[in-house]
């Protein structure tokens, strides 16, 4: 086969693959499709988006959740409230709240840290053998004292209006006729 | 086809250095074709539907052809080609008839079609199909490496001009894109390079390199040339 030949078949099949053409009816589709409403082109790939990113936080949260906190922070933190109680006794009139640095907040629970269970005959029995703590009365509260208040005349200052100055002249020069000024 | 065979085989083999034979005649057609066009235009921006009409039936084939050369597909060509002339109604009052109307139209369209290309959905359906045919039957690289017949009989049953279109389908994008629109006799190089957003120069080289890859690939199937 001479390369002419070769050149005439491409030719020949270039032309029947783009010998399309579309039908009679097809300028009646275009009309209708610009009467009818816009069709969001975006939504699939919207959606498609939305299912990327939902995948993505889904993996990312299950990647982090086995990531549980040591057990022994978890402990020190809970027998941490329990030191204020031994401190009761000593007299503080005003105890404010005791509120946890940020150093000894205690970490979130996960679900990998839930409290080892307990025998309830156990629990019971640490409570009774706990020494009964006496709590001193509180004492009394000091009267406030009030210095009273003195009772001196109030005397604004005296205010002075300088008089206005006269008001001079307007001058208004008579309008022009209206012919004039046409 | 408004063309000659002629005509299309002179633009198929038109190298950069050389002029079309038919260009002169081209031209005026063109320029005329561009003037009714723009009148049209003016007619449609002022709301005349007919006009625009009208504009639909002198453009469809030409926005359809460069759908269909991008997509391959007569059904996405036609809904591309649709997309393509509701978009354009829908931007027509901000044309301002810089470049020639069909020149803007068939941008806009070309565009519209490789979006649709790139489109997940299209890819999706293509799998498919691609997988069903594959089920169906042995593929193309086994058809083709694989004569059972002689030259001549394969001339004789048209099985060699199968073989080209396959291999034209099989060429990279950019190759397959310029000799397709070239191929078709329906849009001049300016066109074509404003479609594809390349100098014409370069549409030029695409078509040739085209046409080199396939007598390769042919010659590498037993067709040589002497």
């Amino acid at each position: 086969m001479t390369e002419r030949e070769m050149d005439t078949a491409i030719d020949r099949a270039v032309r029947d693959l783009m010998d399309v053409d579309t039908d009679a009816a097809f300028r009646a589709r275009v009309t209708e499709r610009l009467h009818r409403p816009v069709r969001r082109a975006w939504a699939p790939q919207l959606a498609a988006g939305a299912v990327a990113m939902l995948a993505i936080v889904v993996a990312l949260i299950w990647l982090r959740a086995p990531q549980p906190a040591t057990r022994t922070e978890g402990t020190a933190a809970r027998t941490e409230p329990a030191v204020p109680s031994q401190t009761l006794g000593v007299a503080d009139s005003n105890p404010k709240p005791t509120v946890p640095s940020s150093k000894t907040r205690p970490a979130k629970p996960t679900r990998q840290m839930a409290a080892p269970s307990i025998p309830r005959d156990t629990v019971v029995a640490a409570v009774a053998e706990m020494p009964v703590t006496s709590i001193a009365p509180l004492s009394g509260i000091e009267p406030i004292s009030v210095a009273p208040i003195a009772n001196t005349p109030i005397t604004p200052p005296e205010i002075v209006v300088a008089p206005l100055s006269p008001i001079e002249e307007v001058q208004i020069s008579p309008l022009e006729p209206r012919t004039a000024r046409d | 086809m408004p063309q000659s065979t002629d005509g299309v085989s002179a633009t198929l083999t038109l190298m950069a250095s050389e002029v079309p034979t038919t260009g002169i005649d081209r031209g005026a057609a063109a320029a005329e074709g561009s003037a009714i066009d723009f009148d049209l235009v003016r007619r449609a921006q002022a709301g005349d539907d007919h006009a625009f009409g009208q504009l639909i039936e002198r453009n469809r084939r030409a926005v359809y052809r460069a759908a269909y050369a991008a997509l391959g597909s007569a059904e996405d060509a036609d809904d591309v080609a649709q997309e393509t002339f509701v978009a354009v109604y829908q931007k027509l009052h901000g044309f301002r008839g810089d470049a020639s109307f069909r020149t803007w139209l068939l941008a806009i369209a070309w565009r519209k079609a490789l979006d649709r290309r790139r489109s997940l959905t299209r890819w999706m359906r293509l799998t498919i199909r691609h997988d069903r045919a594959e089920e169906d039957g042995p593929g193309l690289i086994e058809q083709l490496a694989a004569p059972q017949r002689s030259q001549e009989e394969s001339l004789a049953a048209g099985d060699f001009e199968q073989k080209v279109k396959q291999l034209i389908r099989a060429l990279p994008r950019k190759l397959r894109d310029a000799i397709l629109l070239a191929g078709s006799g329906e849009y001049s190089y300016e066109q074509i390079g404003s479609m594809l957003d390349v100098p014409v120069g370069t549409v030029k080289w695409r078509v040739s390199e085209a046409r080199r890859v396939l007598k390769q690939k042919l010659a590498a199937l037993g067709y040589a040339h002497d």
